[in-house]
């Protein structure tokens, strides 16, 4: 039998064959069909790319809205280290000198506790306790922000503080507490 | 021609009530494309789904130009030759096996009748190289240029491979033959 009688046998038999198709293939088609459609983009249907959309919305919302600002507590500071140069501290112990009563009236001009200018500067503590008169805190600005801060109590004698005062003292720098000013 | 226009339109619509009708027109002849091209009826099936989803998100592409028949059967072809590729790692240790039976004894074919059914059966049992190859070249036509451009293999392969599906697609019918007498 030659090449092209066999392919033409199988041709004329297997060309147009039909046979019937099982009746669960339909609805796998359906499936896939929908799954096809659920995932690839389209204006006017809803699809995979809406829903994540409207979770990351609804995450953001929750994430950065109005609400959740709201239940986020106010971070109430532990101490409050006022760091100042040390031209200031000198103006501080001369206005100190010739009104030792008040040295509280003495405003730094460098408030931002976030300056850590260490090598020039003064590490000054203060302790906000019960001990402060009300109208010297209310003269303060970072104390009047935040009443419930003078609440805290917060001692000198911290680690912390002490710490802060030490290596201050080691680098040669004068260091100064809120006490000691206080004292005089 | 006019009625098969009314179907396209309407599943470029997304109706299903046309969708359903391509289905029930189109579903045998695109099963058997299929099976003639998978190793077994559950791998066709997947096939076939496949080829539809394929039809209803691409049917607005057709032209109304060719042969719409011509269009769902390229389709099908194509899909079954992805499917192929897909398995393509297990298919090539199939056709080594295989081929070193078939080189044992070449068939001597006789001009016996057979029914689909029975050539079905035997082009199953071809391995999946040479079943791609021999339906690309003896049912659909392709020229062997064409079908290693395809495949992605050489034109000497795919000749050879041609040969030795004929030569297995005999045998086999032989042996089926032998059954019947």
């Amino acid at each position: 039998m030659s090449e092209n009688r066999f392919f033409q046998q199988v041709n004329s038999v297997m060309g147009d064959y039909r046979p019937e198709v099982p009746q669960g293939v339909y609805s796998g088609m359906r499936q896939k069909l929908w799954w096809s459609n659920f995932t690839r983009f389209s204006l006017t249907s809803m699809n995979i790319w809406y829903m994540l959309l409207i979770a990351g919305s609804v995450a953001a919302w929750f994430s950065f809205g109005p609400e959740a600002s709201s239940v986020q507590q106010p971070q109430l500071p532990s101490e409050q280290v006022i760091v100042s140069s040390s031209s200031e501290i000198q103006r501080t112990e001369q206005s100190s000198a010739e009104s030792p009563e008040t040295p509280e009236t003495v405003k730094p001009r460098n408030m931002d506790v976030s300056t850590q200018n260490i090598p020039d500067a003064v590490v000054q503590s203060q302790n906000v306790s019960a001990q402060v008169e009300p109208q010297a805190v209310s003269q303060n600005p970072i104390e009047t922000k935040e009443p419930e801060t003078i609440q805290t109590p917060i001692t000198v004698d911290s680690p912390q503080v002490g710490d802060a005062v030490k290596k201050g003292t080691k680098k040669g720098l004068k260091v100064k507490s809120y006490e000691q000013t206080e004292k005089k | 021609m006019q009625e098969f226009k009314e179907i396209i339109d309407g599943c470029i619509r997304g109706e299903r009530a046309a969708q359903d009708h391509l289905y029930k027109k189109f579903s045998s002849l695109l099963f058997g494309i299929c099976l003639r091209y998978a190793g077994n009826r559950m791998e066709a099936q997947d096939v076939l789904q496949e080829v539809f989803v394929k039809v209803y998100n691409n049917i607005g592409s057709y032209n109304h130009e060719g042969s719409f028949e011509g269009w769902l059967r390229r389709i099908a072809v194509n899909t079954s030759i992805t499917n192929y590729r897909k398995n393509l790692k297990h298919a090539y240790q199939k056709d080594v096996d295989d081929l070193m039976k078939t080189a044992e004894e070449p068939a001597s074919f006789e001009d016996l009748e057979f029914t689909a059914e029975e050539m079905l059966q035997c082009i199953e049992r071809l391995p999946p190289g040479y079943r791609t190859i021999f339906n690309l070249y003896v049912i659909e036509g392709f020229m062997h240029k064409e079908i290693s451009d395809m495949l992605g293999i050489d034109v000497n392969t795919s000749k050879s491979q041609l040969s030795r599906a004929k030569t297995h697609l005999q045998r086999e019918l032989k042996n089926i033959a032998t059954v019947k007498i």
